[in-house]
């Protein structure tokens, strides 16, 4: 399925969303990143604005200054697994409805997301490009002093394509492709290996 | 001579900008090339997506990525080219410096234990400079700047093997570690793979061969280059996929250099490149006359 959603998310849509499914966003998205949920998360300091129901994007935001306003340069999306620790907290105790990043989060935060309605969107790593068009401006910057890993609000229009990779059902396209991946791999190399001996017996033209 | 090394400045200023704006004209093809042959929907959705990056960075002059990467350079020399190296290394420095400042890259590179920025991508030993001889250079240096995105960098491996684990104890660590990691390399990935040499040797012939060496240039030997086809599509049978969300492109390549090694060692190292591969590279010649390749 093919949505095109605005934000926040309640949780009704969310339980909607299953994985493989394909999801544009309009409307506002947070930025956070590591010193952001230390903040939140390691240092109990409350969050600027309230999260229910947002939808985070885990980012690495290159922008600047001028004149007292934040104008974008690149803003692209940062690899999530080394968030997982935060995760489940800003599900459970803040009410988060997705979280969009590259790479995956990994079983705690499925449970989260199973126990409370949430998501996970996978983006295309390294699109920047894309990305920083389709963030039509950024609306707000809380805690400067964290600069580049402030609390971003941004302001979006057709934010994708993104991936439910990880659904409010308990399911992960990570945990799928990567078991399948590992119960072939030992077939994978026997073949690799006996192919390869021949080539190092023989000459090869 | 003076005017090499202001000269070596802006190259290495340029270069660097120049690999983040723009995606190698062999990876783009073989992007092109993955795009047309992936059976999986979503794979074919993130290459789609992958190629109009590419356009619109390039229709907006804009970064590929938002990760401009650790500085890496490679430099070789021809055997009539008398350098020096001290000026080399600081003008490598001040062009990345400059670079940085100029088109606003973001500052990546912080004190390993402190985690204090200098603000401006140069630091302790950083850009990492690797200076070599290439014979068929003459009188010309050759500098390729590979700028390092740390998604990929993180999906490194190196294991010093028991000779006696041969072929396949080589090809089992590549597979292993190809699952373990690539997901998070922003795939597909180039797969670089380092075999003989020692602990360090090895890990440099990987990451040189998942950056510096084009992926539409096979290894010379026709051995290794038979192991090169062969373990890419082996990798590509896991079926992790674009950005491991399954499908068959999860490697666009697999270079691989070798070195001889100890009769007691067999080192293998394994480097991941993310899709956009992203190399700028210029030939200086002796009339100091600037030919840029990307």
């Amino acid at each position: 399925m093919e949505y095109t959603l605005s934000t926040p998310l309640d949780k009704e849509t969310v339980r909607k969303l299953r994985i493989g499914d394909v999801v544009y966003l309009n409307g506002k998205i947070i930025g956070i990143r590591d010193a952001t949920q230390r903040r939140i998360v390691d240092e109990g300091i409350e969050p600027p604005i309230d999260l229910k129901n947002h939808v985070l994007l885990h980012t690495a935001p290159n922008a600047r200054k001028v004149e007292g306003r934040w104008e974008k340069i690149c803003i692209g999306t940062t690899t999530s697994a080394r968030m997982e620790r935060y995760t489940p907290v800003l599900i459970e105790r803040y009410g988060v409805s997705a979280v969009i990043g590259k790479g995956g989060l990994l079983e705690s935060s499925l449970k989260a997301m199973k126990e409370f309605g949430a998501v996970y969107f996978a983006i295309v790593g390294g699109a920047a490009a894309l990305e920083t068009l389709q963030i039509e401006r950024i609306e707000d910057v809380f805690w400067e002093d964290l600069f580049p890993e402030c609390l971003w609000v941004f302001e979006v229009r057709d934010f994708g394509p993104l991936t439910v990779a990880m659904d409010s059902h308990g399911n992960s396209i990570y945990n799928k492709i990567l078991s399948y991946a590992k119960e072939k791999a030992p077939v994978i190399v026997d073949t690799l290996v006996a192919d390869l001996a021949e080539v190092f017996r023989k000459e090869v033209e | 001579m003076t005017r090499l090394y202001s000269l070596l400045q802006e190259v290495c200023s340029e270069l660097y900008v120049k690999a983040l704006k723009n995606v190698p004209s062999d990876v783009k093809s073989a992007l092109k090339k993955a795009y047309q042959e992936e059976d999986s929907e979503t794979g074919k959705m993130i290459l789609e997506t992958i190629l109009k990056n590419i356009e619109v960075a390039q229709r907006h002059d804009m970064l590929v990525c938002q990760d401009t990467g650790t500085p890496v350079f490679y430099i070789a020399v021809g055997e009539n080219v008398d350098v020096n190296y001290a000026r080399l290394c600081d003008a490598v420095r001040r062009g990345v410096s400059e670079a940085t400042k100029k088109y606003y890259l973001r500052p990546n590179m912080v004190d390993p234990v402190t985690r204090e920025s200098k603000g401006d991508n140069v630091g302790i030993r950083i850009p990492v400079i690797h200076l070599e001889y290439e014979q068929n250079l003459g009188s010309s240096i050759r500098v390729v700047c590979v700028p390092k995105g740390s998604s990929s960098e993180n999906q490194s491996f190196l294991k010093m093997l028991p000779p006696a684990d041969g072929i396949k104890g080589i090809v089992n660590f590549v597979i292993e570690s190809v699952i373990a990691g690539v997901n998070k390399a922003c795939p597909p990935a180039i797969v670089g793979v380092g075999i003989g040499g020692t602990f360090d040797e090895c890990a440099w012939l990987a990451k040189k061969a998942a950056t510096v060496r084009r992926i539409d240039s096979p290894n010379p030997n026709p051995k290794i280059r038979a192991m090169e086809e062969k373990l890419l599509k082996a990798i590509n049978e896991t079926g992790i996929g674009p950005m491991g969300l399954g499908g068959k492109t999860t490697a666009l390549a697999v270079n691989i250099e070798v070195a001889d090694t100890h009769i007691s060692q067999l080192p293998v190292a394994i480097n991941t490149q993310c899709w956009k591969g992203q190399r700028a590279e210029a030939l200086i010649n002796d009339r100091l006359e600037v030919e840029y390749h990307i």
